[in-house]
C-alpha cells in the first residue's frame, strides 16, 4: 500500500536532503516555508522596495536550487539560505556604494543604557529607529533578532569571529536605545 | 515605562510579522525557473514552421518554373517508309552455298536522308506548329 508522503512534518534539513536527490516537491515545501520570511528580510534590508525584495528572494531560491546537489547532511538549512541572502545584500550595497565600511567600534559606549519611554510611542519609535539604522548594524540586528539565527550561524555567514558578533550585537542594542531616547526627546 | 532589551526584541519581531503578513509572495512554480518541457513546445513549433516553409517554397517554385513548363508540347511521330530495303533477302529453299549466302550490303545512298530541323526553314522542318499549344 502506498502511503502519501507528508513533507510538512519533515525538518528543513530532511527536505533539503530530498531536494538534493531530485525531489521538486521537497524544494517547493522549503520555498513555501521560508519565502515570505526571506522576502520580508530583503524588504527591510533593501529599504522597503517590495519588487526588489521579491526579486532578491527569488534569486536566493534559484541559487539554492542550482546548488541543491552540493547540500551535505548536517548542514543547517537556514544558515545556508541566509548566507546566500547576506551575500546578495552585500553585493547589492557594494554596487550601490552604500555599504560597508566596518562600523566604528567606539560610536556608542559599551555600557548598558537604561531606557524609559512612553509605551504608546515605543513601537512607532522603534520602527523609525530600525529603518534608519546603519546597514552593517541593521544587518546584524536583523539576522539575530528578527530572523533568529544563532551567534554561531551569524559568525559563519558574515565570516566574523563569534566574539565580534556578540560585542557588535551588544553595541547595536545600545545604539537603538540611544536613538529611541533621542526620538522621545524630540 | 522602562524598556528592556527583551521589549525591543519582542516589538521588532511583532513589526517583522506585520510586515511579512502584508507581503505578496509569488508561488514557486510561477517563478522564472519553471519552464514547460522543451519537447512539448519544440515539436508543435517545428510542425508549424515546417508547414509555413512548405507553403512558401511551393509559391516560390511556381514563379521559377522554366518557360517550357508553361507550354504543352505534343510530340507527333511521323512514319517514314523506307524507299529501299536495307538488305536483300534470299528466297531460295535449298541450302545456300557460301557464294550464294553473300548478302549485299546496303549502300549509304540507299538510306533516306534524315534532315535535322535546326537551321532549316519553317516550311521544311516538318514540325507541326499548329499542334503547339500555349497554356
Amino acid at each position: 500500500m502506498l502511503i502519501p508522503l507528508r513533507l510538512s512534518v519533515e525538518t528543513d534539513e530532511q527536505l533539503m536532503q530530498r531536494a538534493a536527490h531530485g525531489s521538486e516537491r521537497a524544494f517547493e515545501e522549503l520555498y513555501n516555508r521560508h519565502a515570505r520570511r526571506l522576502q520580508g528580510f530583503f524588504a527591510r534590508r533593501l529599504g522597503k522596495d517590495s519588487d526588489l525584495a521579491a526579486d532578491f528572494m527569488h534569486d536566493t531560491f534559484l541559487r539554492l536550487y542550482a546548488a541543491r546537489e552540493n547540500y551535505h547532511e548536517g548542514r543547517n538549512f537556514r544558515a545556508w539560505l541566509y548566507a546566500i541572502a547576506y551575500n546578495l545584500c552585500k553585493n547589492h550595497f557594494r554596487n550601490q556604494f552604500v555599504m560597508v565600511a566596518d562600523e566604528k567600534e567606539d560610536v556608542v559606549a559599551d555600557t548598558d543604557i537604561e531606557l524609559e519611554m512612553d509605551a504608546s510611542i515605543f513601537r512607532d519609535a522603534l520602527h523609525e529607529v530600525l529603518y534608519h539604522l546603519p546597514q552593517p548594524q541593521a544587518m546584524l540586528f536583523s539576522l539575530h533578532y528578527e530572523e533568529e539565527l544563532t551567534i554561531l550561524q551569524i559568525a559563519q555567514i558574515t565570516s566574523l569571529p563569534e566574539g565580534t558578533v556578540k560585542s557588535r550585537l551588544h553595541k547595536v542594542m545600545n545604539t537603538i536605545k540611544q536613538q529611541l531616547q533621542q526620538y522621545e526627546n524630540k | 515605562m522602562k524598556i528592556s532589551n527583551q521589549d525591543i526584541v519582542r516589538a521588532a519581531q511583532e513589526l517583522r510579522d506585520e510586515e511579512n503578513r502584508q507581503l505578496n509572495v509569488r508561488p514557486w512554480n510561477r517563478h522564472r525557473h519553471f519552464r514547460f518541457p522543451a519537447w512539448l513546445t519544440a515539436i508543435p513549433a517545428a510542425a508549424v514552421i515546417g508547414f509555413f516553409f512548405g507553403v512558401w517554397t511551393n509559391s516560390q517554385t511556381k514563379s521559377e518554373q522554366p518557360l517550357t513548363a508553361l507550354v504543352d508540347t505534343v510530340y507527333v511521330t511521323i512514319k517514314e517508309t523506307p524507299t529501299t530495303p536495307d538488305t536483300m533477302q534470299s528466297v531460295s529453299t535449298s541450302a545456300p552455298t557460301q557464294s550464294e549466302n553473300r548478302q549485299v550490303r546496303s549502300t549509304k545512298s540507299s538510306h533516306p536522308k534524315h534532315e535535322h530541323p535546326i537551321g532549316q526553314s519553317m516550311l521544311n522542318d516538318k514540325i507541326r506548329y499548329d499542334l503547339l499549344v500555349k497554356n
